[in-house]
């Protein structure tokens, strides 16, 4: 295999076994050179000679690098300066530096100590003393064959092959590294005490000597006789569906879709003969239900039964086109995609905050079903938008919840579980849509089922290793009304600016940030200060220029030291500038706190940079991010500029603080006061007209990943390459260098490229089983060995090939599948194949079944006639605004701004509608790639007594009345009509009028409303 | 429990709750259509191929589409039926309140061996002895803290559990691990579980009701009893004394006279609907689904109907109290009561809310002022919860229900910061305990550490602690389990081992 492998020594987790394992005295292999590879020789090794000095080499330790001092003097810890400087008091004069490699441990450094106390004993590797074949593999012959050999491979291990030690078994952690006792499992299971890890499992632990003698073959580099370039075999497998697609020839047949050519076979084969066509009227509430998700007007059901009788195929036909072409296609299937990625506005967990402007993700999507935008498009846009002009696409990557880093706590390795659990999010997600592998399970152990494994997971999260759950300002095409507003208030600005001359300072309010502009000064410190008092600071950004977009502080080597930090604050100056949105009120300063008189923040640049702006701001997160929440008193929060900023000094190159920006308005002409004050009238025009940030996904350097082991971050092991997965050929070459952008490409292009044999079988069997509400496959996010195995093989094969053929439009693929003689048949049961096909998998019959709660509502709001149809946008808010740690409450789900399609309710993980979510409305937080269907008294109570039925049944008999005029007969009919597509029978009639007399014409809508065929899609 | 009563069923839905007659009435095919639809439940046949061993395959019930709450047997007999959860959320400190730790007296004001410097809201301070005096309590002579009089009292019939812990220290997430097995959004939680498994006697109540504290939800709100994956039908009905189920009442613009003609125009409608497709389970069971509204739309104001209740009840629970809190919470308990006495399968009562009205305030989370807000938060908690567990052990309401009291981790031996008032989160160590049917009176399982920090002696993981409530309920949580996205879905994941040691 391709992998990149590289080991890194895990020295700080096992050293208390090396120190244990003898009498103490330090081993330069085992002890020391770890600690060299692990911390020293990125710098001083063979790579880089930083200070012409190398660890790697004895000679250059005991002559020491440029200062001439020796590193190591044996036998003297006084004179080494690598005992100096690893135990530098200064931070800046401490190796390794902050920020190359993690800090030695205590242990690290008493052990380099006691190596050159010892006399620093340097060994080069020793001849080895092992011999393999007479010495090493009798123990695995008797000990682990019979469990991990040749014939039984356990947890996918074997002994017999050295590339299998190399490589380890299902928790993707290699069994041996050569030259590391330290690593390995192998090693670590024979020293064990604990009998639920020790190996061998079965009989007595290994003698003293067998272990003395494995663990001195694997410090000497495990050599294998025969084996020692031995390549893994490539990994196979033979799951159905990751087989090559292969089309089916399917024979010509007259007037016969090759659908129905493929489906009828096994018909055939079991006797079974088919239902009859629908009714027309059936038939349009059927095709425009699956296709839109709105019922048809009863104006349109007429003229098409009309068009039907004169010419069925023609009248048909033109029914699908004109659904195809309606714009409310998109919305019905963009629910769908919404469904399968759990995409919500809100983040879930304990603050579960709303993502402001994530809804432009769900208007791509309804655009791309609407454009007919070809899949391998949709998948190119969505993992890698940035690099095609689509942004916006990207919100798929950060459709799950996420728990905000702000909200995890200050322990750092809690920290790192939670970005860990965000990566685990975007990975399910791209792995359940569309994939259709469940990728969750490869997390800590390989795959059970499935050739998946831990190290395909870890390379896949390097693949998605640049996205961060936050938000970002999208860049739109230039025409754009957004860029086009951008343009024009930068040129306005631009002239204001110059207005100040080139002496000028001036302070500007962007709503979320100030902006201090000042003459451009070199410097390499920089200090704010402030008026005493209840102030607040998130982040402070340095520019070059005015209208400049680098950030300078976030350079390497920024040190950032303020006045004091109030008492309780855990959270470090560098925060300040972290760029990061989520850490928010970092630095406070609390009136009446002692000490202080004049608070100020200070950064220090690693060299002479140019400064002429700086950005200040106080909780940017909440005018970015924030929506319909509330402060304690009750109003809603959003952007606020730092308060108390008196003056900027920069250090001149005299050593003297100067003082280039000062606040305030005091002693500043008229003129210079209406020119700041334009220039922010201009900085509210820019925020409310300008590109907004979105909510989709934030652009981070990705680091190198690794193999976690047992899924926890706190225990990296091999370094992976991005990837897809490798069973798939899914090797593209990348490394830890390459950029995030290409990774992503990279990755969708294997996705998308025809010989990937899941992609278009997964897409085709999610866009069937919306059409007939069971997929040729069951499990439509799991085409694993876990999953349901395809109903229809060869016709799943059909439709994938075709669907690629057709260059992956899925509204062809839709118009073959709703054109079939097999969706429209008649849904009517017959006894005698329900005892043969029971849920009419082969589909004799159009199998029955209920509205998903959009269409349920979304129908109820067209009969009545109160549905708005407008698309996109912000939706509409059914709760109340809460407070950051409340919940979201119902406050009116049935008013006159909920009358829009339900795909507009803004949808919130976590929370109960009052009404829909008893009909499995889902909670969006695991994956779940189909509704489950439920039938509970909760459901009817809702539909009985909730404000929108008694409020849209009245609706609903006002229109009747007033397009009936007077006879009751006509209204009822009327409102029969507009709910269920059909008049109503006599006797129907009958019951109707019979409650409309004794009660009121309203009791009808509330009747019909609740009617089984109402809530039916036959 | 009793059945419902036929006589009051309409003809109709008499047809369809009464199961002999429905299979027979729709001839024999419906038995195996039904039949058959359940067996080809997604991946039900996979799961067996994929090599589960063969003592462990999962058992699925078989649920009835006209009646998803119909009871089911457990896996085997047990004694407990139903379930009682007290969720004291925000975190009761252990160590002030039923975990007796003298080495906090004596190490008081001084630094712990080990101690982190850093916790879960950042530096730790030292070592601060309980904030309440602690004496022997029962015949057992159980040292209990004077923080908790009542519920000390009755400390001869608990089973504790002291070295608990959590694999989070965030509530949210430590909400979520307690309720759900998991500590991410969104999997169902425990009585979702329980009822799928159980389904409930009484069919005219939900099967799984979820009580919330009056001064809110939890923070993981739904979490905590929504249904995850599995059938919307196993989600807990949220809704307490002061705060009825949405959409129980008939609107008042209609009444009830009205309502009637309403739904007898539904059933004859629905009846001439079902003729066109005999034999459609499905189209049955939403016939049947009316009934039953019909039915709770009776039941469940009777039963929040707490005010019927003798003055002597109202007063041992402290309903009658001046604290506003806590007579809501002791009507909270009452309603608890007479869930568990009609049949309700799973309750889940909560005392303390989300944050938003501040730390320690709303809920147990004693960050600074832990000897005010802990104060605080047990003089609503102690009475009326002592007074529930009291009346359901004089009513033998404990012979088949099983009451878990609970919270979702334990607070720190050492102060929040040098000069803190308070305790910090601390996942690895804290206490509950069961009470009831099948578990042992007067015992304690595990040992914290000397200092309450850390489990000791015979930790009890959360997977543990839920394994060991299934088992009582007659569960195999390695067993009861359900397909979703790939995998056979356990409210254990992959892990749990019954704690035998408390088993009656």
């Amino acid at each position: 295999m391709n992998r990149t492998l590289t080991y890194i020594s895990l020295a700080i987790s096992c050293f208390g076994y090396s120190l244990n394992a003898d009498t103490g005295a330090i081993q330069f292999h085992r002890d020391i050179r770890p600690i060299f590879e692990q911390s020293c020789v990125e710098c001083h090794g063979p790579e880089k000679q930083k200070s012409d000095f190398r660890v790697d080499d004895y000679e250059s330790l005991l002559k020491g690098g440029e200062s001439e001092i020796p590193a190591v003097v044996p036998g003297d810890l006084i004179e080494s300066l690598l005992i100096e400087v690893i135990e530098a008091e200064f931070e800046e004069d401490r190796m390794p530096p902050e920020g190359k490699a993690d800090p030695l441990t205590v242990e690290q450094i008493a052990m380099l100590k006691q190596w050159v106390t010892e006399g620093a004993e340097w060994e080069d590797t020793p001849e080895p003393t092992i011999d393999f074949v007479t010495q090493v593999q009798p123990i695995f012959q008797t000990r682990c064959y019979v469990c991990h050999g040749p014939d039984k491979q356990e947890v996918n291990l074997r002994t017999d092959l050295r590339t299998s030690l190399l490589k380890g078994g299902d928790t993707g952690s290699p069994a041996i590294v050569p030259g590391k006792i330290d690593d390995g499992e192998l090693l670590k299971r024979i020293h064990s005490d604990d009998e639920e890890f020790r190996m061998p499992r079965e009989g007595e632990p290994l003698s003293v000597d067998e272990k003395t003698i494995l663990e001195t073959w694997i410090a000497e580099g495990a050599i294998w006789p025969g084996q020692m370039d031995a390549v893994e075999e490539k990994v196979t497998t033979d799951l159905w569906s990751m087989q090559p697609i292969v089309k089916p020839d399917v024979p010509r047949k007259r007037k016969l879709n090759p659908i129905d050519t493929l489906l009828n076979v096994p018909l055939n084969e079991k006797g079974i003969a088919w239902n009859r066509v629908a009714d027309p009227a059936t038939l349009i509430r059927r095709a425009s239900i699956v296709l839109t998700g709105l019922p048809p007007a009863p104006e349109r059901i007429e003229d098409f039964v009309r068009k039907w009788n004169r010419n069925s195929k023609r009248a048909y036909n033109a029914l699908i086109d004109e659904l195809f072409d309606s714009p409310h296609f998109g919305e019905r299937w963009a629910q769908h995609w919404l469904d399968v990625i759990r995409w919500a506005e809100t983040t879930g967990y304990e603050s579960n905050e709303f993502r402001k402007n994530a809804w432009p993700y769900r208007d791509y999507v309804v655009d791309a079903f609407n454009d007919d935008k070809p899949y391998d498009q949709f998948i190119r846009e969505q993992l890698a938008g940035d690099q095609y002009g689509q942004d916006v696409a990207m919100g798929f990557l950060v459709a799950g919840p996420h728990a905000p880093g702000s909200t995890v706590g200050q322990n750092p390795d809690d920290q790192k579980q939670a970005r860990f659990d965000r990566l685990d999010e975007t990975i399910q997600t791209v792995g359940s849509s569309m994939m259709g592998v469940t990728m969750g399970c490869a997390r800590c152990h390989n795959h059970k089922f499935d050739p998946v494994s831990i190290a395909d997971y870890y390379s896949m999260a390097a693949v998605f290793n640049d996205i961060e759950y936050d938000h970002r300002v999208p860049k739109w095409e230039d025409g754009d009304p957004r860029m086009v507003a951008d343009r024009e208030i930068k040129a306005l600005l631009a002239k204001e600016r110059a207005g100040f001359g080139e002496r000028g300072d001036w302070t500007e309010n962007w709503v979320d940030h100030l902006k201090a502009q000042f003459p451009a000064k070199t410097t390499k410190s920089i200090r704010f200060n402030f008026k005493p008092g209840n102030l607040t600071l998130d982040e402070i950004q340095l520019f070059d220029a005015a209208d400049s977009e680098e950030n300078l502080a976030l350079k390497k080597g920024v040190v950032v030291t303020t006045s004091k930090l109030e008492e309780s604050i855990t959270k470090p100056p560098f925060f300040l500038v972290d760029n990061r949105l989520d850490n928010f009120f970092v630095w406070k300063h609390e009136k009446g706190d002692s000490g202080e008189s004049k608070p100020w923040v200070r950064i220090d640049m690693p060299k002479e940079t140019t400064l002429a702006r700086a950005d200040l701001s106080v909780n940017r997160l909440a005018h970015y991010a924030w929506q319909f929440m509330i402060n304690k008193a009750g109003d809603e929060i959003k952007g606020a500029v730092p308060k108390g900023l008196v003056s900027i000094e920069i250090l001149n190159e005299l050593g003297n603080w100067e003082t280039v920006s000062r606040s305030g308005s005091e002693g500043r002409s008229n003129n210079y006061k209406n020119r700041v004050n334009r220039i922010n009238a201009l900085a509210i025009r820019h925020v409310d007209e300008g590109p907004a940030p979105i909510f989709a996904g934030k652009l981070i350097e990705p680091t190198p990943m690794h193999v976690m082991h047992r899924g926890s971050p706190l225990s990296p092991k091999a370094e992976v390459a991005p990837m897809g997965l490798e069973v798939l050929d899914g090797d593209f070459g990348q490394s830890s260098d390459t950029s995030g952008p290409e990774r992503r490409v990279a990755f969708a292009n294997w996705l998308t490229q025809s010989e990937n044999p899941m992609t278009a079988r997964v897409m085709v069997n999610r866009l069937w089983f919306h059409v007939f509400g069971k997929g040729i496959v069951t499990t439509p996010g799991d085409f694993g060995f876990a999953g349901g195995m395809p109903s229809h093989p060869e016709l799943l094969d059909w439709l994938a090939a075709d669907f690629v053929d057709e260059g992956w439009s899925m509204k062809k693929i839709l118009r073959k599948m709703v054109t079939t003689d097999a969706f429209k048949r008649s849904s009517v049961p017959s006894e005698e194949w329900l005892t043969v096909d029971a849920d009419a998998k082969l589909l004799w019959r159009f199998p029955p079944r209920w509205l998903e709660a959009e269409v349920l509502r979304d129908s109820i709001l067209v009969s009545s006639g109160a549905i708005d149809l407008k698309l996109g946008g912000l939706g509409y808010h059914i709760y109340t605004p809460k407070l950051r740690y409340d919940q979201w409450r119902v406050v009116d789900n049935f008013g006159p701004h909920t009358w829009r399609r339900m795909l507009y309710q803004q949808r919130m993980r976590r929370v109960d509608d009052q009404m829909f979510t008893a009909f499995d409305f889902p909670s969006c937080a695991q994956v779940q790639s189909k509704r489950p269907r439920s039938t509970t008294p909760l459901q009817a109570l809702n539909l009985m007594n909730g404000n929108l039925i008694v409020e849209q049944s009245k609706l609903l008999a006002e229109r009747a009345k007033q397009e009936a005029g007077g006879a009751l007969d006509e209204q009822v009919r009327l409102m029969f009509m507009y709910t269920l597509g059909r008049a109503p029978k006599a006797e129907e009639l009958a019951i109707s009028k019979d409650l409309a007399t004794s009660d009121e014409l309203s009791s009808v809508g509330r009747m019909l409303f609740n009617l089984n065929e109402f809530f039916y899609l036959n | 429990m009793k059945n419902p009563d036929p006589v009051k069923l309409s003809a109709f839905g008499q047809q369809f709750l009464d199961r002999r007659k429905f299979l027979k009435d729709t001839a024999s095919v419906m038995g195996s259509f039904s039949l058959m639809s359940l067996l080809q439940n997604d991946g039900l046949l996979a799961s067996e191929v994929a090599g589960q061993s063969s003592d462990k395959t999962p058992i699925r019930p078989i649920i009835d589409p006209k009646n998803p709450y119909a009871p089911r047997d457990p896996h085997f007999d047990a004694s407990a039926k139903k379930l009682l959860i007290i969720f004291c959320a925000g975190a009761v400190s252990h160590i002030d309140t039923f975990d007796y730790k003298p080495e906090l007296f004596k190490y008081h004001g001084m630094r712990a061996p080990g101690q982190p410097a850093v916790t879960f809201e950042g530096p730790s301070g030292n070592i601060h002895k309980p904030f309440w005096d602690f004496s022997p309590q029962g015949e057992t002579g159980k040292m209990i803290s004077n923080l908790l009089p009542n519920l000390g009292s009755m400390v001869d019939d608990y089973c504790f559990f002291h070295a608990l812990h959590s694999g989070t220290s965030a509530h949210p997430t430590a909400e979520n691990f307690m309720s759900t097995g998991f500590t991410f959004e969104g999997f169902p939680s425990i009585g979702s579980w329980v009822s799928y498994a159980l389904g409930t006697e009484n069919q005219e109540l939900p099967a799984y009701v979820a009580i919330n504290d009056p001064r809110g939800m939890p923070r993981s709100a739904k979490n905590n009893w929504g249904n995850g994956f599995l059938p919307a039908s196993f989600q807990g009905t949220n809704f307490s004394a002061a705060e009825p189920v949405p959409n129980i009442a008939t609107p008042d613009s209609i009444g009830s006279s009205r309502n009637k003609k309403t739904i007898d125009a539904i059933e004859r409608m629905n009846a001439k609907h079902l003729d066109q497709f005999p034999g459609d389970t499905e189209l049955a069971a939403r016939i049947a689904s009316y009934e039953l509204a019909g039915r709770m739309q009776m039941s469940i104001p009777e039963l929040t109907d707490i005010d019927g209740e003798p003055d002597y009840v109202l007063k041992e629970y402290g309903a009658d109290s001046s604290n506003e809190l806590k007579s809501a919470y002791a009507k909270n308990c009452i309603l608890a009561r007479r869930m568990i006495e009609k049949g309700v399968r799973c309750v889940q009562l909560f005392n303390g809310s989300d944050a938003s009205g501040g730390n320690g305030v709303t809920n147990w989370d004693s960050h600074s002022k832990i000897h005010e807000t802990h104060g605080m938060q047990a003089d609503i908690m102690d009475q009326p919860t002592a007074a529930l567990l009291a009346d359901m052990k004089r009513r033998g309401l404990l012979a088949d229900t099983l009451v878990v009291w609970c919270t979702e981790f334990g607070r720190m031996p050492f102060l929040q910061a040098s000069n803190g008032s308070g305790r910090d989160h601390n996942a690895g160590a804290f206490t509950s305990f069961m009470m009831g049917a099948g578990v042992k009176k007067g015992y304690a399982h595990g040992e914290s550490d000397e200092f309450g920090y850390k489990g000791a002696k015979d930790k009890t993981s959360v997977y543990d602690f839920n394994a060991t409530i299934l088992h009582l309920l007659g569960l195999d949580h390695e067993r009861l389990s359900f397909y979703n996205n790939g995998l056979e879905r356990r409210l254990t994941n992959v892990h749990g081992h019954v704690v035998k040691e408390v088993l009656v």
